[in-house]
This record gives structure tokens, C-alpha cells and sequence, in this order.
């Protein structure tokens, strides 16, 4: 991701807003990609509209003041509509950032009102409580330091960069196993059929010709694109085993567009269904967000898609589970395949 | 100029439900649709998190139990065997571990490296949900460490007090500043800015506009599929007619272009009244303007291809790619300043950026007249 | 009208001087020069690939001729193509119609390109005399081969053209219709259309030609009479037992030496 920046307004100008700033400054998730400039809002305005920043937030005048008092001031944080991820990244992070606020900003509320019921005189009160905002604010900034990091792997995990590079180039094959039957149901017209008929070469022997062939080309294509994948990246993007898979992936497309080319005999309409599927097959299957992080009921949607199977299939080329129902699936279409143009031979010879 | 050939393509189309179907359902009905699921799809997205609580205390139970309350994330509560199992599968982001003594050490001050962190090279989201456990840490860490001052400094000015009665105030006190909301929140809002400083408009991160610029063009190109069907004896007889080729092309064209507009004010007027985007004729304006540069760009692909197949297998690679380039699908935009610099060229950037009444429009609009020229000439000359 | 035509009454309605025209570097037609005159119906005869319907979308101004000039009643082709098309019905020797709509409506939809406006009545008139009128709403799709043959020939009448060029038109047509659509042909001819017909169909040529032009490669061979044909032939040194073997011999390869007997 590209450094981004981020402007802050602040109309407070006080010792604990510069402290929140600071905060901010210091976030180490945040500050590894971004840059925070301090602005007026002219100039904010400006830089919103060059589209330079991602988001702008305003401290808004009496904030600290208010939040001494124990008052909620929401603080504005304006995202740049033209940068919706990152600024829904700053949106998060801002409202963590709000969060470690208040905490901080409680515990100094608390000293200064339990002194205050004592009566204890002011100038201590006062050292108090820029000795206690000082100590809040690192407090804060420390709170990194609670957790411990350890990475764990294994064999066949990949890095995101690689599970999107793998999950494009099933995208790929699914378009050239669809790509390839569109083409096919164009070089067959109706007079070249006939004559295939007339040959003993019923519609049940072609399409299942052309299925083969759809499998043996698309995969050779495959098999060729993996190679730069897999100098890009090193023997584990794509070895043996996931060519075998690769192959069966081929397969259970192959196998599912010659059923829907069978069963939709219109052109455009079979071109719309097969769009359709290869975007809904993207989408719920999990290649342009992994599976796990949907929602149940989508989760559940991308059970149903090909590409689900296919992806964990490619990623763990052992998984049994993944195995068996790519085959369950490709041995259906083809039954069903099969079944319809036995029975439907007779219509649709006319 | 007689129009009547126009008029019966409109005819045709209107008593072809399939050239309905895809002129209609496709821009409009598949943006609602994928759009719709998108949308909710992309409020539900959350995080998945295991979190494995060994120290079984109160302040741990807090914890979890504040963390599971949080929006975007899903939590699991597993052992730890399970929750590495799960982790390496993929089946979470990350895993979060309590580790045994964490509110004996809170209690002390001593909090460093009190909850393990286990990630992979997978984990995409562990930098945000750490950022949600250290604040909901903090918040038990400040409670404990203002009451711990409040007794520290009594007993330095020798207050008379009950210790553990003060601290338990004090702390109930801090905690409580939380409630019924917390001291700072934030108040978010997207601006969509425009040059003329008009102020927040557009159209929302919402899935719809995007989808529909994908959409439409390819609907433009599937409905620009009768050149390429047409092309052989047809034109070629066509020709020998009084009103000729060139009258045929502009006259199906604008009969296809009345149908895309209308549905596009369909759409537009939908959008409004769903309020995916707010009401500015100059929006409208800028749609009809990237219908017609997809429709003279389908027609100028289709002057090229000659085989129906090749034509439909390379117009839906080439919307793809268009699409996934200049942003139909995701700001791609945001990921590198190349794509950003590169993203004047796509047409979506007419809908989808906010510099959008720009020197681009000019531009597109020439460039799409151009094609249309181009595309007539190359249909014309072959014979 | 009348005064018009006595005064040009030796120009010809279809007059074509030097024409040439190339595919890459191949002539498909070199230097044709011919004259047909109004009222006629012109056989334009040759062995396939000779050239025949290059000349004839020519003259339907589709294809424009790399030399020469052609005049289509007095109105220069190359100048005033849009006048010219006007004037002419062209039958192509493929089938262009839209399979996807309906007799019909193919009827109406070729109506639109011309300039003169044509009633449903006039079109299913149309129609009937191609004995199409039982499929008037039917798809193009459901015709049968001979069927779209027929609505091929029709969709070039529409306009009423004072110019009839029909390439190969009744290729596989039956026998009855056949003779049906050549009847209807001659009685345009004799209302005074011209009518230029390209066939390989021997009882066609007989029955339908006032003149006949023999293509071979590209080159004009021959223009004229059935008469002046067999004074041709007789200068050859052949004696044409019929009309048939007439043909025959006129369209012989001329490079053989001895041409082969005629049954
Ligand atoms: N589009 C084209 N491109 C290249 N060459 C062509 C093209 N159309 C025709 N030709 C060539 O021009 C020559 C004349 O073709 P034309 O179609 O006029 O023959 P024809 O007399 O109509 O034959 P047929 O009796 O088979 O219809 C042929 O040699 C053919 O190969
Ligand atoms: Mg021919």
C-alpha cells in the first residue's frame, strides 16, 4: 500500500490535544504507512481536494475541556470518498485511538477528582495532574509492549501476496474453460453438425469431444502459466501436487460449463449464465476476499461455488475433503450431461 | 434524415425479451443484485480471531467478553490446540492467547507481554485487532493504575482513609467514565468534494455505481453483438439500398443507445430514490456520457472481430480487465500511484473519481466520436 | 418521362465502359465494356470464380471498380451512387436476411432502406407472388432453404426498382416456383424494368434472356443475342444441334483444343 497522509485540524490547541495527537503520531501500525500533518482547515480543505489526504480530523474547540468534565465530545473524522479503504483504515484505527483516550483520560479525571474532594490545594493538584497526564500518555503509548508476538507456519501457507496471485490464476483457468466452450459452440454450426451426424458423430460424442479437448488445452495452458508463477515465487507456489489438483480443477469446470452449454442452447444467454457464475464463483468462492473473513450466511453462499473448493484445493492439495467434492461434482455434471443428451437426443435432432 | 429504420430496431427490441433482458437486467438488475450482496456482505465482513483464555480470571473474562462485543470481529473461544490448528488452516486471522497470572500482572503495573500474539504469513487484520485489545487492555490498566495513584498520593499528604475502600472507589469511579458513553468518541463522515466546493455529495462507498459502470459495459458490448452477426452478406446487401450502410449503423446504434439511456435514467432515478446517490444532473449527465464511450468502444471492438465467439470471449476478458483496472469492482486506486496516475484513462474514473467535470469528459466524448468514426469506416471500406 | 426518354432513346440504361476491378493483385473483372438497354433481361453466364457477381456489385454499387465507368440511367455511378441505389433491387447470391425475425417483418425492415414508402398490403402482395404468403409470420430461421431463396428475391423487389441485378437467384428453388418467378420476371421486363440475371440454369437462359455476356476469368468473351451467338459459334467452326448445346460450347473452356461432345 501506497504511503498515505492524514490531516489534522486542531481548533482545541490545548497541553492534552497535543498529547492525543501525539498518540496518533505514534500509533506504530499506523505510522508505518502514513504521515500526519497539523493544518488549519483552509488548508485541510485544500488537501482534501487535491486528493492528497485520506482523511481530515478536526479536534473540535473545548474538547479537552469537555472531556476534563466528564463530557462526551465526539471528534470529526472526515474520510476522503475517493480513498474509501484507507479511510475506513483510519476510521478503525480512530476509533481505537478514541478508546485509548478515554482510558487515559479517566484515569486522569479520577486523580484530579478524588484530590479535589480532599481539598488539597491547588498547586498540588495542579503538579498532580501534568504529572499524572504525562504518565497517562505514556502508559498508553507503552500498551504495544502487552503483547507477545510468535509466527506460526506451515508447509503449504502462502503469503497474501501469493494467495492472490494463486487465486487469480484460477480465475484464469475458470474463464479459459468457459472461453474455450464459447468458442467450440461457434465452430460447430448447424449444417457442420449435420454432417457430424451423418457421420455417426451424434451431439453426445461431440460434446464429450469437446470436453476432452476443452480439459487437455486448458490445461496445458495451465501448466504453462504456472511455470512463471512458480519462478516468481519459488518451488512452493505451485509443485507437483498442485498440478495434479490443478487438473482436476480443470476437470470440474470443463465438466460444469459442457453441462451448462447443453442445457442453454442461446448464444447470448449461455454467455450471460457463464458471466454470471465466473463473477458470482469470484466473488462468494473467495478470490477477491478470503472465504473466512465473510459473514456466515456468505460463507455459506461460497460453499456452493466451485472456485471455494477449488482454492483450498490448491492451497492444500491433500485436503480429502476438497478432493471428493470436486470429483462428486465433476461425476455429476457429467451424468447429468450425459443423461440429458441421451434423452433429449431425439428433440433435438427435430 | 429518415428515422424509420431506428424505429423498427426499437420495435424489435421491445418484442425481443432476450435484447431486454440484456439491456435491462444486466446494468440494472445485476448491480442491484451483486451490488446488494456486495453491500451487505462488506458491513458484515469481519475479522476472525481465536482467543484462548488460560488465566480464567475476572479481568480476562472482561476482556473477551468486550472484545466478542465488537462489530467487525469473530471471535472463537477454543483450547490451544485447536486454535492452532485453526490458524494454520486459515480458518482465523490470528490468535490471541491470555496467558495465565494476566490480572495478577495488570493488578501489579506489570503488564508487558501478557497476552501472546500468534499470526502467520496470512494474517491480513492482526495490526487492527491488536489495536482493539490494547484499548480494551488500557482500559482495565488505567482503572487500576488512577486508583493506584489516588491511594499512593493520599498517603503521601497523609489523608486518613480506608486504602482498599479508596481504590475500589477510585477505580469504580474511572471505569465509570465509560458509561453511558466513553469520554471521546468519533463522529465519522465521508466527503465527496467537488471543485465547485458544493460539499458533500456522491455517491457513498456503496458497491452500486461501481458495479453498474462494469455492468453497463457489459451490456454495451453484448448488445453490440449484431455487428459482428451481421457483418457478411447482410451489410454487404445493404449497401446496395438507398439508405445504406452508414444510415443502418448510426440509426441501430441510436435505437441502442435510446434504450441504454433509458436505462440509465432508470437506474439513476432508483439510485436517487434509494438513496445510493444523491440527486445532481451533472452525475446523470457524466452517466450518459460513459454509456456512450462503452457503446462506441463495443461497436469499435465489434468492427474488428469477425467470429461471434472471439468477439463475446474477448469483449468479456477485455470488461474484466477494464473493470478490475479502473476500479469497477474495489478502489484498486488506493493500492499503488501508478494505477492512480493510470486511472485517467479508464472510463469509469468519470463516475468514480469526484474531479469528474473535468478536461477528461471533453476528452472521452471526443475520443468515443472518434471510435464511432473508425468503427463506421472500417465497416464501410472492407468492401 | 417520354419526351426524356425518345431524346436519350439510344443511351442505355445500363452502361458500362472499361471496368475493372482487382482483389489484391488478382482482376477478377479486366476492361468489360457492354450496354444494356432498358426493358432487357441481360444473362450474365460464366464458369464460377469468371467474375459474375463481382460485375454485378458493381452495378448494385457496393463494390466500387478500380477503372472505368459504369452509367446506370444516365446517372454516373461513382458520383451519384445514392440516386443510382435508388433504381436498383439487388439479389445477392447468398442469403442476407435476418434469421431472428419473421417474414414478415424482414419484409418490412428491407422496406425501410428505401426511400419510397411501401404498405404491409403492397409487402404481403409481395409475398404471394413468391408463394411465401403462408409463412408471412413466420421465422426466417423455419424456412426451408428454397423457401429463403424465394424471400431473398423478394426482399429486392420491395421498392419497386426500375433495375432488377439478380445473382444466381433461384438456386435451388423448386421446379414449379421456378417457373413462376421467371414468368414474373419477364412480365417485369416487358412493363419495361431491366433486368440483369446471373445463372448457370440452361432452360433460365433460354427462357428468360433477351441478350446474354460470357465471363471467363474476369474477361467479357461475349455480348448478344442467342441469334448472334450462333453466328459466333458457327464462325468457330461448330454446328450446335440446340440451344443447349449453343450454350454449352460458348461457355467451353478455350483452352482445350477439341471441346468435349455435348451428350
Ligand atoms: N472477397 C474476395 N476476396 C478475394 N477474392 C475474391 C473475393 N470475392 C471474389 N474473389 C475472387 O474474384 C473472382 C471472381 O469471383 P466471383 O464471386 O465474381 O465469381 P462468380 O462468377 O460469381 O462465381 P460463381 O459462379 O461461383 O458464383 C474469383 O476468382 C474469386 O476468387
Ligand atoms: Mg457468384
Amino acid at each position: 500500500m501506497q504511503l498515505f497522509e492524514i490531516a489534522i485540524v486542531d481548533d482545541d490547541q490545548t497541553l492534552e490535544t497535543k498529547y492525543v495527537i501525539g498518540q496518533l503520531l505514534d500509533n506504530s501500525h499506523l505510522s508505518k504507512v502514513t504521515k500526519v500533518t497539523i493544518v488549519d482547515h483552509a488548508k485541510a480543505r485544500t488537501l482534501m481536494e487535491k486528493n492528497k489526504v485520506v482523511a481530515t480530523i478536526v479536534i473540535p474547540e473545548g474538547f479537552s475541556r469537555d472531556v476534563k468534565k466528564g463530557l462526551n465530545t465526539p471528534v470529526e473524522v472526515i474520510g476522503n470518498g475517493d480513498r474509501p479503504l484507507q479511510a475506513q483504515l483510519v476510521r478503525h484505527l480512530m476509533e481505537s485511538a478514541a478508546k485509548l483516550t478515554t482510558a487515559a483520560q479517566s484515569g486522569i479525571n479520577t486523580i484530579d477528582h478524588f484530590l479535589a474532594e480532599e481539598n488539597v490545594p491547588d498547586d498540588v493538584r495542579h503538579a498532580e495532574f501534568k504529572k499524572s497526564l504525562l504518565s497517562f500518555s505514556l502508559h498508553i503509548l507503552g500498551r504495544g509492549t502487552i503483547f507477545e508476538m510468535k509466527e506460526k507456519k506451515n508447509l503449504f501457507q502462502q503469503d497474501i501476496l501469493q494467495y492472490y496471485v494463486l487465486s487469480f490464476y484460477l480465475l484464469l483457468i475458470m474463464i479459459w474453460s468457459f472461453g474455450f466452450l464459447v468458442l467450440l459452440r461457434e465452430r460447430i454450426n448447424g449444417p457442420l453438425r449435420n454432417r457430424l451426424n451423418s457421420r455417426g458423430i451424434t451431439e453426445w460424442k461431440e460434446k464429450f469431444a469437446g470436453f476432452a479437448a476443452a480439459v487437455v488445452s486448458v490445461s496445458l495452458i495451465s501448466y504453462l502459466l504456472s511455470l512463471p508463477i512458480t519462478w516468481l515465487f519459488g518451488s512452493s507456489a505451485i509443485n507437483y501436487g498442485n498440478l495434479l489438483s490443478i487438473v482436476r480443477i480443470v476437470l470440474t469446470f470443463s465438466a460444469f460449463f459442457m453441462m451448462l452449454a447443453v442445457f442453454v442452447s442461446n448464444d447470448q444467454l449461455f454467455l450471460l449464465f457463464g458471466i454470471g457464475l465466473i463473477m458470482i464463483g469470484a466473488v462468494a468462492g473467495g478470490h477477491v476476499i478470503p472465504v473466512v473473513y465473510f459473514p456466515d450466511w456468505l460463507e455459506r453462499i461460497g460453499m456452493f461455488t466451485i472456485n471455494s473448493w477449488a482454492l483450498r484445493s490448491v492451497f492444500d492439495p491433500a485436503d480429502m475433503q476438497s478432493i471428493k467434492m470436486l470429483g462428486l461434482i465433476t461425476i455429476s455434471c457429467l451424468v447429468i450431461t450425459a443423461v440429458y443428451l441421451k434423452t433429449g437426443y431425439r428433440r433435438c435432432k427435430r | 434524415m429518415n428515422l424509420s429504420i431506428a424505429y423498427f430496431k426499437i420495435r424489435e427490441i421491445l418484442l425481443h425479451p432476450l435484447s431486454l433482458v440484456l439491456i435491462f437486467f444486466i446494468p440494472l438488475g445485476l448491480t442491484l443484485i451483486v451490488g446488494h450482496l456486495v453491500e451487505k456482505g462488506q458491513k458484515q465482513l469481519e475479522i476472525p480471531i481465536a482467543i484462548i483464555d488460560e488465566d480464567h480470571s475476572d479481568f480476562s473474562r472482561l476482556l473477551v467478553e468486550r472484545i466478542s462485543g465488537q462489530a467487525k470481529i469473530h471471535l472463537y473461544q477454543v483450547s490451544g490446540e485447536k486454535a492452532e490448528r485453526m490458524l494454520l488452516r486459515n480458518d482465523v486471522d490470528s490468535v490471541f492467547v491470555i496467558k495465565k497470572g494476566f490480572q495478577k500482572r495488570l493488578l501489579t503495573g506489570e503488564r508487558e507481554q501478557s497476552i501472546e500474539v500468534w499470526i502467520s504469513p496470512f494474517s491480513m487484520a492482526e495490526g487492527i485487532v491488536r489495536e482493539v485489545i490494547a484499548s480494551e487492555t488500557a482500559r482495565l490498566t488505567s482503572d487500576v493504575k488512577a486508583a493506584d495513584w489516588v491511594v499512593k498520593v493520599y498517603k503521601s499528604l497523609d489523608i486518613q482513609m480506608d486504602s482498599s475502600k479508596t481504590w475500589n472507589a477510585a477505580y469504580d469511579y474511572t471505569d465509570s467514565q465509560w458509561e453511558p458513553e466513553p469520554l471521546m468518541t468519533i463522529q465519522y463522515d465521508q466527503l465527496y468534494l467537488e471543485e465547485s466546493g458544493a460539499g458533500k455529495s456522491g455517491f457513498g462507498d456503496s458497491p452500486y455505481l461501481r458495479l453498474w459502470t462494469f455492468f453497463t459495459m457489459l451490456g454495451c458490448f453484448l448488445t453490440s453483438d449484431w455487428i459482428v452477426r451481421e457483418k457478411g452478406v447482410l451489410f454487404f446487401r445493404i449497401q446496395s439500398t438507398y439508405h445504406g450502410l452508414v444510415s443502418y449503423l448510426i440509426q441501430n446504434t441510436v435505437a441502442l443507445f435510446l434504450f441504454h439511456l433509458f436505462q440509465t435514467l432508470l437506474t439513476f432515478y432508483i439510485f436517487v430514490k434509494t438513496n445510493i446517490i444523491q440527486m445532481r444532473p451533472e452525475l446523470l449527465l457524466l452517466m450518459f456520457v460513459y454509456l456512450f464511450v462503452c457503446l462506441s468502444f463495443s461497436i469499435w471492438s465489434a468492427s474488428f472481430i469477425n467470429q461471434i465467439g472471439s468477439y463475446y470471449i474477448v469483449s468479456f476478458l477485455f470488461v474484466i480487465i477494464i473493470g478490475i483496472l479502473g476500479g469497477s469492482f474495489f478502489p484498486v486506486q488506493e493500492f499503488s500511484s501508478t494505477l492512480l496516475k493510470l486511472s485517467v484513462i479508464f472510463p469509469q474514473n468519470l463516475l468514480l473519481s469526484s474531479n469528474q467535470m473535468n478536461i477528461q469528459t471533453p476528452l472521452f466524448i471526443s475520443g468515443a466520436i472518434v471510435l464511432w468514426i473508425l468503427a463506421i469506416r472500417r465497416l464501410w471500406i472492407k468492401r | 418521362m417520354d419526351t426524356c426518354d425518345s431524346e436519350v432513346v439510344d443511351k442505355a440504361m445500363i452502361q458500362i465502359e472499361n471496368v475493372s476491378k482487382f482483389y489484391g493483385k488478382k482482376p477478377s473483372l479486366q476492361g468489360v465494356t457492354l450496354k444494356i438497354e432498358k426493358g432487357e433481361v441481360f444473362g450474365v453466364l460464366g464458369p464460377n470464380g469468371a467474375g459474375k457477381s463481382t460485375l454485378l456489385s458493381i452495378l448494385s454499387a457496393i463494390s466500387m471498380p478500380a477503372s472505368g465507368r459504369v452509367e446506370i440511367n444516365g446517372l454516373d455511378l461513382k458520383k451519384q451512387a445514392k440516386l443510382v441505389r435508388e433504381q436498383i433491387g439487388y439479389v445477392p447470391q447468398d442469403i442476407a436476411l435476418w434469421e431472428h425475425l419473421t417474414v414478415k417483418d424482414n419484409l418490412i425492415f428491407w422496406s425501410k432502406f428505401s426511400k419510397r414508402r411501401v404498405s404491409k398490403e403492397e409487402l404481403f402482395e409481395l409475398c404471394r407472388t413468391v408463394r411465401l404468403q403462408g409463412k408471412w409470420n413466420e421465422k426466417v430461421s423455419s424456412l426451408s432453404g428454397g423457401m429463403k431463396r424465394k424471400l431473398n428475391i423478394a426482399a429486392a423487389l420491395i421498392h419497386n426498382p426500375d433495375i432488377l441485378l439478380m445473382d444466381e437467384p433461384t438456386v435451388g428453388i423448386d421446379i414449379q416456383s421456378k417457373l413462376e418467378i421467371n414468368q414474373y420476371i419477364r412480365d417485369l421486363a416487358r412493363n419495361g424494368k431491366t433486368i440483369v440475371y446471373s445463372t448457370h440454369d440452361m432452360s433460365e437462359i433460354l427462357y428468360l434472356c433477351n441478350r446474354i455476356g460470357v465471363l471467363k476469368s474476369g474477361v467479357l468473351q461475349f455480348s448478344g443475342t442467342i441469334a448472334e451467338a450462333r453466328e459466333m459459334v458457327k464462325r468457330k467452326g461448330f454446328l450446335p444441334n440446340s440451344d443447349e448445346e449453343l450454350i454449352y460450347l460458348l461457355l467451353q473452356d478455350d483452352s482445350l483444343e477439341k471441346p468435349l461432345p455435348y451428350f
